[in-house]
């Protein structure tokens, strides 16, 4: 797998892994029953480069939530490497952690009804990041930014909006909201963990091209987690499609949508529904149901489900290659 | 701003609801009694159990009002000072008659009969006798005696009695009847010394009727030596009924430890309450915030302490301590906090996991920032219905400590009016007026409580409501 040179890359990710105990019951320990887990996130490796937006899409289940919050250390990794800037975040001690990570690196959640706390006004949870890293002195100076970030999101008047509570404003509104957090820090990284899946068709397209437009105007680079190849498609530079804690396929959005190699992708993309009411979905290439991440198939862990599965495939377990140029695919047909 | 706008969604929801109305109508008019207890009942709480502060009360009186629904008039409390005096010699020695008239017009005997004679003289001692002049003209003595003194040249001696039940007193006019040709044995008056004030020939029938008339109380002291005077002569008659809830057997008014034992028992309630709440809801948020090992530590102690049956723990600790109400307030809230903590732990479990404080982590937020800003807010509206109801709770358990002797023994509680009414065989006796209203007292603030604890929980938690 090539490699850019470290400058113009934002976030390196090697090897990711992140594995959930299962809980166990007194009689597993009596029993001396190994420790199981869950391998939501089982050897991730990618790149993302300055002003680009890398889309991550797959199943639910499929480990690209646990990835993106891994990224940001919310979650704290079983194994592997990811650089910010070009440091290791996994050695950052709490004051580094504040102050350099959560200041550039940002999050921006699915549910905008989960993600602002209800007792808080508009002014308060925009205003909040400001006021834990202590960026403005007085009440004014903190309305007047809040005010400046609700407008670039597209709420203005802001005095509409800073005194009023979350339940008082529609879903598209409200992540507008939780977008103007994310941006007073003026952060260089988002992990946008499917901002628009929640919301009404009519208004994804706008918050999509507010979030194309930010990254315009800021330099922003997207980790875009999305489960919607559509979304994907429109918004990503490039996109990689994961299948139980693995990458399975990555390049352009344009090349991985439209000359998909890896079954899996090929499956995907043919369950796409396509707005016309003489268009049937045709034969879906895929077998089964998703197995359990915590029991995972020998070899290729797509294999019990691919039509095309052939000797190897139970075996040995694929690796990424460059198939085409920038073109990437797990698969032994390759 | 935010906070009122806030409190007038909540007391919008909250008017709709009678019952959390009513209790708040109670609640008020509580506060106000508390309040205005200093006014409307003038006492020092802490000489509730100084029973020489009530000494001259009547003991074990119903309230005036019962007299009055019956259609009687009840005797009213006399104090009676004014007194004139004779002086004179007998066989050389200075002699002193004082005499303290009295028109009695009542219908019933006084309850207690008590006097204060202050003798004062100079020589050695004096020898002084105390009787009645009745309207029928028969004279009583009721009590004789001797003062002396060590101070030759000036005594004075005080003499104070409690005529009602005094054995001299008993013995006396168990005499002058036996002369009369009753036997004190025989009649059926609530106290010997009321027979001074009897009709004898009703009497004589075994029919207690009081003599109406001039009455007069005299004493006469002769001194062993020059000189003798008496410079104060009081006598109190006790009345049949007192105050607006009557006497204890005391003689202590029920009515100004009913008043009393309101502030304490909002001060118990509230206090413990409120601290409970408040220890509960920091025990149980740091708890489920911290997660793992030291989550499952904390609360198995809650755990311990739930299990603990908590009436006979308190009741050992009672008795170890002798306590006061602090320290009942304390022990009391030792045992209040474990069921906040743990809804408190299962709500921060929730609110950890939740998107907003995932947010909140995004940003850089420390973890105290985390708990006091977006946890705890998000807590407290649940622990509003946890504080109202742990109030009657513990306003219970007091009493229930009280009412078994082992609450604070110099307050009015209510717990302790029942216990002391329970000892003095009120029920027995039939003096409904000391052991029913502290009872009432107790329940209906604690209903109170719990009412508006109903509404508020109903408010809070929404799948409550009914529709």
């Amino acid at each position: 797998m090539s490699r850019s040179d470290g400058n113009d890359v934002i976030v390196r990710v090697e090897n990711l892994k992140k594995w959930f105990p299962i809980r166990r019951g007194l009689a597993d320990i009596v029993m001396r029953r190994p420790r199981k887990y869950v391998k939501a996130v089982d050897g991730v490796s990618f790149e993302i480069r300055k002003g680009e937006i890398f889309a991550l899409a797959g199943e639910s289940g499929c480990g690209k939530t646990t990835t993106g919050r891994t990224i940001l250390r919310l979650i704290e990794p079983t194994a592997g490497k990811v650089e910010f800037m070009g440091r290791d975040i996994m050695s950052l001690n709490r004051d580094e952690m504040k102050n350099f990570l959560r200041r550039r690196a940002q999050i921006i959640f699915q549910d905008p009804y989960e993600s602002l706390n209800p007792r808080k006004t508009i002014e308060d949870i925009v205003g909040e990041p400001l006021e834990v890293h202590g960026l403005v002195e007085t009440k004014q100076e903190k309305r007047e930014m809040v005010s400046r970030y609700l407008e670039e999101v597209g709420l203005s008047p802001p005095e509409d909006f800073i005194f009023r509570f979350p339940h008082e404003l529609s879903g598209g509104q409200r992540q507008r909201v939780a977008i103007a957090r994310a941006l007073v820090l003026e952060p260089k990284f988002i992990v946008a963990d499917e901002p628009v899946s929640m919301l009404d068709m009519s208004i994804r397209a706008s918050i999509l091209n507010l979030m194309l437009d930010l990254r315009d105007k800021m330099g922003l680079s997207y980790l875009f987690i999305t489960h919607d190849l559509a979304t994907a498609k429109y918004i990503a530079d490039r996109l990689a499609i994961m299948y139980l804690g693995r990458i399975v396929e990555m390049g352009r959005a344009v090349d991985v949508i439209d000359n998909p190699l890896h079954p899996y992708t090929k499956a995907l993309i043919a369950a796409v529904p396509v707005p016309d009411p003489r268009h049937k979905i045709g034969e879906i290439p895929i077998k089964g149901e998703v197995p359990s991440p915590i029991d995972l198939p020998s070899g290729c862990r797509f294999h019990p489900r691919c039509l095309s599965a052939f000797e190897p495939c139970d075996k040995e377990e694929p690796q990424l290659k460059e198939v085409e140029p920038g073109h990437f695919v797990a698969c032994h047909l390759y | 701003m935010k906070f009122l706008a806030r409190a007038k969604e909540f007391w919008d929801e909250f008017k709709h609801r009678k019952i959390g109305l009513l209790g708040l109508g109670i609640l008020i008019i509580i506060v106000a009694i508390s309040v205005l207890a200093p006014v409307i009942a003038p006492m020092d709480p802490t000489r509730w159990s100084d029973v020489g502060y009530w000494t001259n009360n009547p003991k074990g009186v119903p309230p005036t009002w019962f007299y009055y629904i019956q259609g009687r008039t009840p005797i009213p409390q006399l104090y009676l000072e004014n007194y004139t005096v004779k002086a004179r010699k007998i066989s050389g020695y200075p002699m002193v008659e004082a005499s303290l008239p009295i028109n009695f017009t009542y219908t019933e005997f006084p309850t207690m009969v008590k006097w204060r004679i202050n003798v004062t003289f100079v020589g050695a001692g004096a020898f002084y006798q105390i009787y009645v002049t009745r309207p029928d003209r028969k004279k009583v003595t009721l009590y004789s005696g001797t003062v002396t003194t060590s101070n030759a040249s000036q005594g004075w001696s005080v003499i104070e009695i409690d005529a009602t039940r005094h054995p001299d007193v008993e013995r006396n006019i168990g005499e002058w009847l036996n002369s009369n040709g009753i036997d004190i044995n025989r009649v059926n008056l609530g106290a010997p010394v009321q027979a001074v004030f009897a009709d004898l020939k009703a009497l004589k029938k075994n029919k207690p009727v009081p003599l109406r008339g001039k009455y007069s109380f005299n004493i006469r002291a002769i001194a062993q030596g020059k000189k003798i005077n008496v410079t104060q002569f009081r006598l109190i008659l006790g009345a049949t009924a007192y105050g607006l809830m009557g006497t204890d057997k005391s003689g202590r008014d029920l009515f100004k430890g009913l008043v009393w034992g309101t502030p304490i028992a909002l001060l118990i309630g509230v206090l413990t309450s409120v601290l409970g709440v408040a220890i509960g809801l920091l025990y149980g948020v740091t708890s489920g915030y911290i997660g793992g090992w030291s989550d499952e530590a904390m609360m198995r102690v809650v755990d311990v302490l739930m299990s603990l049956p908590k009436l006979p723990v308190l009741i050992v600790l009672a008795i170890a301590y002798r306590p006061t109400i602090w320290l009942i307030i304390l022990f009391l809230t030792i045992f209040g906090w474990m069921g906040i903590a743990r809804v408190s732990r299962s709500i921060a479990l929730q609110l950890k996991e939740s998107a907003f404080v995932e947010a909140a982590r995004a940003i850089g937020a420390s973890r105290k920032r985390i708990i006091v800003v977006h946890i705890i807010p998000n807590i407290v509206p649940y622990t509003v219905a946890a504080l109202a109801l742990g109030i009657p709770d513990a306003i219970l358990t007091e009493a229930a400590l009280s009412f078994l002797g082992l609450g604070d023994p110099s307050l009015p509680t209510w717990g302790a009016i029942l216990n002391q009414a329970q000892s003095g065989g009120a029920l027995g006796s039939g003096m409904w007026w000391w052991f029913i209203p502290p009872g009432l007292a107790i329940a209906v603030v604690s209903m109170a409580f719990v009412f508006i604890g109903y509404a508020v929980d109903e408010i809070v938690n929404p799948r409550l409501r009914r529709r």
